[in-house]
């Protein structure tokens, strides 16, 4: 594989649809690191990973992948590329053993070694029917494909969402366990920002079509804190001090994006550490400014 | 390419099954009807009509077991579209040429099966209703697999299009409607220009004055359409008969290439949306 320094890079990518656009967006997914990208609902997560993945196709952008252009080296890229979805995208009367098969005759770097050895990790049955498996079967067997043709780069769309905690906490395991490698990278949505804050290296905030913020995960937590002040003091913080604050009849808490800054220009306020949940919550708040 | 079309086949696999028990099924019953025909109560019936019933089994084991053996040739491109295999097929390292060529590579190595089988049939048929072997019926079971082959490329084409299998039925129902109103509408108008000869506009005259011209002329309206069948229709079909060496090929392969075109576009601009 050649050198590069980034395995995504999307740089002005723009998708256009009735109510919604995503909006000139720029990121990178640096080598060998963990990206949690982050947003609420409709806040152009899957839009942008569908365009990576070739699904749909940007109005205007560019996608580096690799350090080459998606565009102009699509099936060399795919080769290196594995997805996976909330969704078993695969039909149900197949199996484990004909998905082998069949994958095995796709990917040049399958291997039904691998495959096998996940399925007795995760102990999935190799014969029973996709329509008998449950919501974790089936991702753990999402994950066992994904992980068998010595990919580079793991694209998931909310893959975590609505799985038990033992099972979210064996997933983020094995993607560790995949990181090892200093190759391989991951890009994963999610609405679960506790599991990005346990594993990310960096994380892209995106809230209507449009990024927010993007960077390391602990320069992003680092920067920002939340500010707890009394109703009373709550006017005397400059609006542009700021990105938005929660007021209650008692208290205000507000975040700001320079906790230093911050700390500095009003000392006697208590800031904390802010969580990933809590900058998302805020930031998607920021034209209200003030909210309940 | 080749993993595409291992999952077509697992996937339609149950189908052909069935299709292939349907298919005995049907032999068997024209195997018992023709032994009715020679042993059993078919055959105390007079007027030739034993030899009719033999022949008529004969000729549906034939023809009509090969056409159940045809419809064998399937894909399921609503099950993936349903399952949400489409999606996940844009993830892998292959063209949308290639995704679509798996399909249509499978639908010809069913063909292929489902021919060699129909001929398996053909010479049991053969055996047993005590006829000699025509080669021409080769060539005829043939040409129904082909012609179903290229039906149901142009279906696919119209499900890549429609995306639901709902549009895809409202397109392909207004597809055969519009042939068949412009078939009867043609052959309306070709009609009326056959009889213009004799004289008589079917637009402009009612029976009763088209029975008088027929009268004046000495013929009856049955021998008019008759004839018309015979001078006419027949002229086109033999000429069909004697040119259908490059042009049903030139057809099934012009329609099937199109039908792939349509399919690889129609994939591609799904991408774009």
């Amino acid at each position: 594989m050649a050198d590069y320094e980034n395995a995504i890079e999307i740089s002005g990518l723009t998708k256009k649809y009735d109510g919604f656009t995503l909006d000139n967006i720029s990121f990178n997914v640096p080598r060998g690191s963990i990206m949690g990208f982050i947003g609420q609902n409709g806040a152009g997560k899957s839009t942008t990973i569908n365009s990576l993945l070739g699904i749909i196709r940007p109005d205007s952008g560019s996608i580096r992948i690799f350090g080459k252009d998606l565009k102009e080296n699509e099936t060399e890229i795919k080769r290196d590329i594995s997805a996976v979805f909330d969704e078993l995208p695969f039909h149900e009367q197949l199996n484990a053993r004909t998905l082998d098969k069949m994958l095995r005759r796709i990917f040049s770097g399958w291997s039904s070694e691998v495959f096998g050895s996940y399925l007795e990790r995760f102990a999935l049955p190799s014969k029973k029917p996709f329509s008998k498996f449950s919501k974790g079967m089936k991702m753990k067997l999402q994950i066992a494909a994904a992980l068998s043709h010595g990919s580079k780069l793991l694209i998931m769309d909310e893959a975590t969402t609505g799985l038990d905690p033992v099972v979210r906490n064996e997933i983020l395991d094995i993607f560790m366990e995949y990181l090892q490698d200093e190759d391989n990278s991951i890009l994963m949505s999610s609405h679960i920002t506790s599991d990005l804050e346990k594993i990310a290296d960096c994380v892209t905030f995106i809230d209507r079509g449009r990024i927010l913020l993007t960077g390391y995960k602990d320069d992003i937590l680092e920067s920002h804190g939340i500010m707890k002040l009394g109703k009373s003091d709550y006017p005397s913080v400059a609006k542009e001090d700021f990105i938005s604050a929660r007021v209650t009849d008692h208290s205000a808490e507000l975040l700001v994006a320079d906790r230093a800054a911050a700390e500095k220009k009003y000392s006697g306020a208590v800031i904390d550490t802010a969580t990933l949940d809590d900058i998302m919550i805020y930031y998607v708040n920021r034209e209200k400014k003030e909210w309940r | 390419m080749k993993g595409l079309m291992i999952k077509e086949l697992y996937l339609t696999r149950k189908f052909r099954i069935i299709t292939l028990v349907v298919y005995l099924i049907l032999a068997m019953l024209c195997i018992l009807v023709k032994l009715s025909a020679v042993y059993g109560n078919i055959a105390k019936l007079s007027g030739g009509i034993p030899d009719k019933v033999s022949s008529w089994m004969y000729y549906i084991m034939v023809f009509g077991g090969a056409v159940i053996l045809f419809a064998s040739v399937t894909d399921c491109i609503i099950p993936d579209e349903k399952s949400g295999f489409r999606v996940f097929e844009h993830t892998l390292p292959l063209s949308e040429r290639s995704i679509v060529g798996a399909v249509y590579l499978t639908n010809l190595c069913c063909l292929g099966v489902a021919t060699v089988l129909a001929y398996i049939g053909l010479l049991i048929a053969d055996l047993i209703f005590g006829r000699e072997f025509n080669a021409k019926y080769l060539l005829y079971i043939l040409a129904i697999g082909c012609v179903m082959y290229t039906v149901k490329a142009m279906q696919e084409a119209v499900t890549y299009l429609a995306r639901r299998p709902g549009a895809a039925t409202l397109v392909t129902n207004v597809f055969f409607t519009a042939i068949y109103l412009g078939a009867a509408f043609g052959l309306s108008g070709w009609m009326n220009s056959y009889y213009n000869s004799y004289g008589i506009d079917l637009y402009d005259m009612n029976e009763a004055e088209r029975e008088a011209a027929l009268d004046a002329l000495g013929i009856g309206e049955g021998q008019v359409i008759s004839r018309f069948f015979q001078d006419e229709v027949m002229r086109v079909v033999r000429w069909l008969g004697d040119n259908s060496w490059w042009l049903i090929p030139t057809a099934l392969l012009g329609l099937t290439a199109i039908s792939f075109f349509i399919s690889v576009k129609a994939l591609k601009r799904r991408g774009a949306k």
